[in-house]
């Protein structure tokens, strides 16, 4: 078992791991910028370390630093987090060639599931649904011109190393493809540095649902069930929450069943969750596969009643999953907000500030992960985070009835926050009924 | 779109975290904040009221009739410019790069930090005097951590 572990992140995150290590005796070690000396991560572990300047390239993913701590600490293992270098290949071997463990899975798997045209070819290898497109890459303009016509308009082109929206065009009729793909191949060149792109069919009205997978060094891989985050804004969920209005027990199976046979092929041995695709006809495929720890994992953990950040650790230090398949069972429903310090009525823009106070609410079943406290300064140099709002039910309609007496309770001047959109989205009848998809926000003005 | 209270407030938390060069974008509105820091001691652009001045004046004149240092108000440091092992010599049993007294340039080499089995050169960055020696030999470093005691010229 680990006896010391350094946290590579910060925010709700790094207080999330520090938390688990705490309840499994596992001594912590924190790194921060200069700005975050009065973070919260740093406050409560046993060591901490400033390891550069503001900015997230001078600190949180400077490697030399990050290391260079880890061995002098002399810790076992590095959590990475989400975001940073949670899915940094070349972070993940370091730590190797150094005898730290990276919490996580091993350099290949996320090499392989990073670049996202490969990932694809392995789903369909083993025969997981996928989107209709290219087997791999775009080699030639006749190629593609060809495949759009036998799928069909719309076709989108994405980034093979891309991520976060970027390096995407939906195209909607030949005329326009050839351009397209030049111009996708240019922005995928600018942020990823590799051109590489691929083509699938654009699926318009789905809705997002992931299916949460954990394994171990044993070939063990069992699923959590999903959960349903088609409330985007921009392609950043706000809302999310399991199970899915969408899902009935079949489709459940079958896409856990897909996400476990997708896991087992790669011999997957941590968290990772599996995004599907879900149309109207509710047909599943394999959008892209994240190998870390999510921001939404507190929504599984209240309707599983499993920690998955302690199992990550304990998998990590390689021992056997706790749990079998048989033993997940779903209990209830539950409504992660994600409350972000931006101002709703100006088109979400951020507010960073001095937090004056703050207050969380309480009671039966309310789960409230944040890093923020009464004079914390929230910096404009990170993402504008303020707390993760988890209500759990019997039934959705409870949940989301706490959801609104949460958001109620909560107290937090000094800064806009989301929480009268939140407020909003809780009385909005579309989706109280729970028929939504990732074009919700687009097609209803809430606030 | 970006009204004056923004601008305010990001102003006010650039301030507070010392950031010279600062470009925002949000929607169509973009805001460039460029920050040149006006070097003390130049009198030029300062305006004083008669009592500042007379206040001085007084402080001087009691200092010189009780012949009592005036006070330093700040003091300068030379920091780590990296999170690793402070080395005070090149080479172990060798002399010391710097000692205390001694004069420096800005390049002058006043110890190694070593990150990951990499020697990092730390200079002196500012022309001065050393005035303490505040790390050990051997000693782990955080980032931004004062290494050196100095009086710059």
């Amino acid at each position: 078992m680990f006896k010391k572990i350094l946290i590579a992140n910060r925010g709700e995150i790094a207080v999330r791991i520090i938390r688990a290590c705490r309840e499994l005796g596992i001594s912590t070690v924190a790194i921060y910028s200069e700005t975050d000396k009065d973070a919260l991560h740093v406050k409560i572990s046993d060591e901490a370390y400033c390891i550069g300047k503001t900015f997230v390239k001078d600190s949180y993913l400077n490697v030399q630093n990050i290391l260079s701590v880890a061995i002098h600490a002399k810790v076992d293992a590095i959590h990475p987090g989400y975001g940073f270098l949670s899915e940094n290949t070349n972070f993940a071997q370091m730590c190797e060639e150094f005898g730290i463990k990276f919490i996580g899975p091993c350099p290949e798997i996320i090499s392989l599931m990073g670049d996202k045209s490969n990932a694809r070819d392995t789903m369909k290898r083993a025969g997981v649904p996928t989107v209709p497109g290219t087997d791999g890459e775009i080699q030639n303009i006749n190629e593609a011109i060809a495949i759009a016509k036998e799928i069909g308009y719309p076709v989108i082109v994405k980034a093979s190393a891309g991520g976060g929206g970027k390096g995407m065009r939906v195209v909607n009729s030949e005329d326009e493809l050839i351009s397209s793909i030049e111009t996708a191949q240019k922005e995928a060149q600018n942020y990823f540095g590799n051109p590489m792109v691929y083509l699938e069919k654009y699926l318009e009205y789905t809705r997002h649902v992931e299916i949460q997978i954990i394994g171990d060094n044993y070939g063990n891989v069992v699923h959590l069930g999903e959960r349903d985050c088609s409330i985007q804004r921009r392609h950043q969920k706000l809302v999310e929450e399991s199970p899915s209005p969408a899902l009935n027990e079949d489709l459940r199976n079958a896409m856990g069943e897909a996400a476990v046979k997708v896991a087992k092929a790669v011999k997957y041995n941590s968290v990772g969750t599996v995004e599907f695709l879900l149309n109207e006809d509710n047909n599943f495929y394999f959008m892209e596969m994240n190998t870390r720890i999510q921001v939404e994992h507190g929504v599984t953990e209240m309707i599983t009643g499993i920690d998955l950040m302690k199992e990550q650790i304990l998998v990590a230090s390689g021992e056997k999953l706790s749990f079998t398949q048989e033993d997940v069972k779903i209990n209830g429903c539950a409504l992660e907000c994600r409350i972000n310090a931006e101002d709703p009525y100006r088109n979400f823009i951020p507010c960073p500030g001095k937090v004056e106070n703050y207050l969380s609410p309480g009671g039966i079943g309310l789960r409230i992960d944040s890093a923020v406290y009464p004079g914390y300064v929230i910096s404009p140099f990170y993402d504008s985070m303020v707390s993760k709002v988890i209500a759990w039910g019997r039934d959705r309609d409870e949940a989301i009835l706490r959801m609104k007496r949460a958001l109620n309770e909560f107290v937090i001047e000094g800064v806009k926050t989301t929480i009268p959109f939140h407020k909003k989205l809780m009385d909005n009848e579309t989706f109280r009924k729970g028929n939504f998809n990732t074009k919700f926000l687009e097609i209803h003005k809430i606030c | 779109m970006i009204n004056i209270e923004d601008i305010e407030k990001i102003m006010q938390v650039i301030d507070k975290f010392e950031v010279s060069h600062f470009e925002f974008q949000h929607e169509d509105s973009k805001i460039i904040i460029d920050k040149n820091k006006i070097c003390e001691g130049l009198a030029g652009t300062n305006t004083f009221t008669k009592g500042e001045i007379k206040a001085a004046q007084s402080k001087i004149e009691k200092s010189i009739n009780e012949d009592v240092e005036p006070e330093i108000t700040e003091k300068e440091y030379i920091k780590a410019a990296f999170a690793g092992s402070f080395y005070s010599s090149k080479e172990k049993n060798e002399q010391a790069f710097v000692k205390v007294n001694d004069e420096v340039e800005c390049d002058t080499v006043v110890g190694l930090i070593e990150v990951m089995k990499l020697f990092n050169e730390v200079e002196a960055g500012v022309q001065g005097t050393i005035v303490d020696i505040l790390v050990k030999d051997g000693e782990f470093v955080e980032y931004g951590q004062p290494l050196f005691e100095i009086k710059s010229k």
